[in-house]
């Protein structure tokens, strides 16, 4: 069969009938959304009534790869899991990197909807146009690691790629992970979850066509010259090479913006035990690991003392069961992430969600009997990590309640004010009362808590595209936009975010244009990530998500007690006005119809 | 005595944690950095100045947790006490 990048093809399962059908993608409908987490969220939108429980089985489970998926543009290795999310009930859309997307573009499929609910737990096989529902009692139960070996084996194609859930999915985790070649995460917003509510375990697939391009002379041209502005560039060529994302703890902490304790403090007094340069120096990291197409290779191999392997812990792990759990044990960290990869839990809500707990803990909150004598829940401790994160992929004693995220767990407890979380989902590793653009990004960012919808640390600590005064409000509503609709885009086109310290809008709009007949504007190529930003948006606020909750937790009103930034604090509120100004919305955060019809919405 | 301390890829490629600078009066950065270079006899400021003299702006220099891009850049002075971190450009998320 062809496999044409211009053909994009959905297969539609539904897991309760057993249907399974093949859907041609209106090409049109591609221009004005790409794919993967912008085309994936029109469908959403249009198939679900965006009020429904995530896990009931009206919601829908769509895996879309971007465009560009599985070519041989640099770092398309990207794939999307968009549904209605658990945690947060925003709209959730969950990115993950290594293999299984482009092996799933490659077998000529851009998008797999899933509808229904399995009566008992299945897997779902893929080979080309060979696909089928199979049985996965077998696997329910199982570590994401067992399960994606022993499906690759009874596939009988040792190339295979799989996507699986762990326990935590089984178990309705709210912050559980969707796990792909056993060690890379479509980790946020609870993906995994509703996973899990539909009975599904697992998707395994092979794929034998390459993708082919219209020109293909022009586009190795464009994908040559990226690579090359990639391996030149000093951040994508030589710092995430050799130190991976956790390059960033010195600098992070340096800058006072390491949150530590539950983001009650901006420095780690022990981070030199747990930074990028100790997993080197400690010789626990082995080799650095690339996904698809990917001429960066930030993975870490990593093989620990105690004789644990795997790959991470990335930057945001290492911190969410580090200096946010004020724990200095870099073994227990990265044992910590392994065990997350395993369970398939997200990293970052799975550590703030027990920094939160250990808070409460230490503050009197929670009581001690509630801990079923378990490890005390003291900052610190690397033990509790290890002994709650598996009580929590279990929904075992505490775990059961840990299970719900941070905010409900502390909200139970009667202080929901210690859950440092947006939109009910956890934030990550920047304190944003020293970042005031990111600041913003974070309140207003579509799925709740999070860094990769608008990294303003790139200008505001990183100097780049150019080196942004961080506690300036001055034009950096605008700013934040920008970085908005442009990571729509990069989702959309499934490339790595990572690409963008060395691309600009340019170099994405070539190399969109060189593989399809779009012809677009650079303009109007973020006119596609404006519409993809106001889209999630438009479903949220159908959802019952107004605008009230663009905020940050009231923590972040107060001052930074230490650091480089000591006495700063966020001044998120003075710039939603001015941002829902540059967004074309009304002074109170809503979308105009006229907007909607701008953008062709509604 | 200024202490200039390294970290990231400086730390694991020079192979030095710090160095403390003696300076007798006041002192621009860029004239620091080329002297530090000097006593830890190791190259490195070609990684935060670009050809043409001008500071990178992905690198990052702080001086007192102050950012030199939103002090005076290479012209920043610095004085006895000072004590300076030194990143080569990095990035991740």
């Amino acid at each position: 069969m062809a496999n044409e990048l211009m053909d994009v093809k959905a297969l539609r399962i539904n897991l309760k009938t057993g249907d399974i059908k093949q859907e041609n993608i209106d090409m049109e409908l591609v221009k004005k959304y790409l794919g993967g987490r912008g085309l994936a969220s029109k469908i959403l939108k249009d198939e679900i009534d965006p009020k429904i429980d995530p896990l009931s089985e009206a919601n829908k489970l769509i895996f879309a790869n971007g465009l560009l998926t599985g070519t041989a543009v640099p770092t398309a290795g990207r794939y999307m899991v968009v549904t209605k999310g658990p945690l947060t009930g925003t709209i959730a859309s969950s990115n993950s990197g290594g293999f299984f997307g482009a092996e799933l573009r490659k077998a000529g499929w851009s998008l797999v909807i899933i509808e229904g609910k399995a009566e008992k737990p299945v897997y779902i096989s893929i080979k080309d146009s060979d696909v089928k529902i199979n049985d996965a009692s077998h696997l329910w139960g199982k570590t994401t690691d067992v399960t994606t070996d022993t499906l690759i084996d009874e596939f009988g194609e040792k190339n295979a790629k799989v996507a699986c859930i762990g326990p935590a999915g089984e178990k309705l985790v709210k912050f559980a992970a969707i796990i792909n070649d056993k060690a890379r995460a479509a980790g946020r917003t609870g993906v995994g979850a509703v996973m899990g509510s539909k009975n599904l375990k697992a998707i395994v697939v092979k794929g034998s066509e390459r993708i082919d391009v219209m020109d293909k002379a022009a586009f190795m041209d464009a994908v040559k010259s990226k690579v090359d502005l990639i391996r030149k560039d000093p951040i994508t060529g030589d710092g995430l090479p050799k130190l991976g994302t956790k390059v960033l703890d010195s600098i992070i902490n340096q800058s006072g913006l390491y949150p530590t304790k539950n983001f009650q403090f901006g420095t780690f007094e022990y981070v030199e035990e747990v930074n990028g340069e100790a997993l080197v120096n400690k010789g626990y990291l082995i080799d650095n690991k690339a996904c698809y197409a990917c001429p960066i290779g930030c993975g870490r191999d990593v093989v620990l003392p105690n004789g644990r392997k795997g790959e991470g812990p990335e930057y945001e792990s290492a911190w969410a069961f580090g200096a946010d759990c004020g724990v200095k044990d870099l073994i227990a960290i990265s044992d910590a992430n392994f065990m997350c990869n395993e369970l398939g839990l997200d990293t970052i809500s799975a550590g703030t969600t027990l920094a939160c707990a250990m808070e409460l803990y230490e503050k009197g909150y929670l009581p001690k009997e509630d801990l079923k004598n378990g490890p005390e829940l003291k900052f610190g401790s690397s033990e509790s990590l290890l002994y709650y994160l598996k009580k929590i992929a279990y929904r075992e004693d505490l775990g059961d309640k840990l299970a719900e995220g941070s905010y409900r767990f502390a909200e139970g407890y009667g202080h929901p004010e210690l859950s440092m979380s947006v939109k009910k989902q956890e934030l990550p590793a920047y304190d944003p009362r020293g970042v005031q653009g990111h600041s913003l990004e974070y309140a207003t960012s579509n799925r709740g808590g999070c860094h990769v919808r608008g990294y303003m640390i790139s200008p505001e600590v990183l100097g780049v595209p150019e080196k942004l005064d961080p506690q300036s409000l001055e034009g950096k509503a605008g700013w934040v936009k920008i970085f908005q609709d442009l990571t729509a885009v990069i989702d959309s086109a499934g490339l790595c975010l990572f690409s963008s310290f060395a691309l600009g809008a340019d170099d994405y709009a070539e190399l969109i244009n060189v593989g399809t007949n779009f012809g677009l504007t650079t303009d109007e190529v973020l006119k596609i990530g404006e519409r993809i930003w106001n889209l999630e948006r438009q479903f949220n606020f159908e959802a019952g998500i107004t605008p009230d909750e663009d905020k940050l937790p009231e923590r972040f009103k107060e001052p930074l007690p230490d650091g480089s930034q000591k006495g700063s604090f966020s001044h998120y509120e003075d710039l939603l006005v001015e941002y829902y100004k540059a967004r074309g919305w009304t002074n109170d955060g809503i979308i105009p119809q006229e907007k909607l019809k701008e953008l062709e919405i509604a | 005595m200024v202490r200039l301390n390294f970290f990231t890829l400086f730390r694991l490629e020079l192979g030095i944690r710090n160095i403390d600078v003696e300076i007798e009066k006041e002192i621009k950065l860029s004239d620091l950095l080329y002297l530090a270079e000097k006593k830890a006899n190791k190259k490195f400021v070609h990684k935060l100045i670009d050809n043409n003299g001008n500071l990178l702006s992905s690198a990052i220099i702080l001086v007192n947790g102050k950012n030199v891009h939103h002090l005076q850049k290479l012209e920043t002075v610095i004085k006895d006490g000072d004590e300076l971190a030194l990143f080569p450009p990095g990035g991740g998320g």
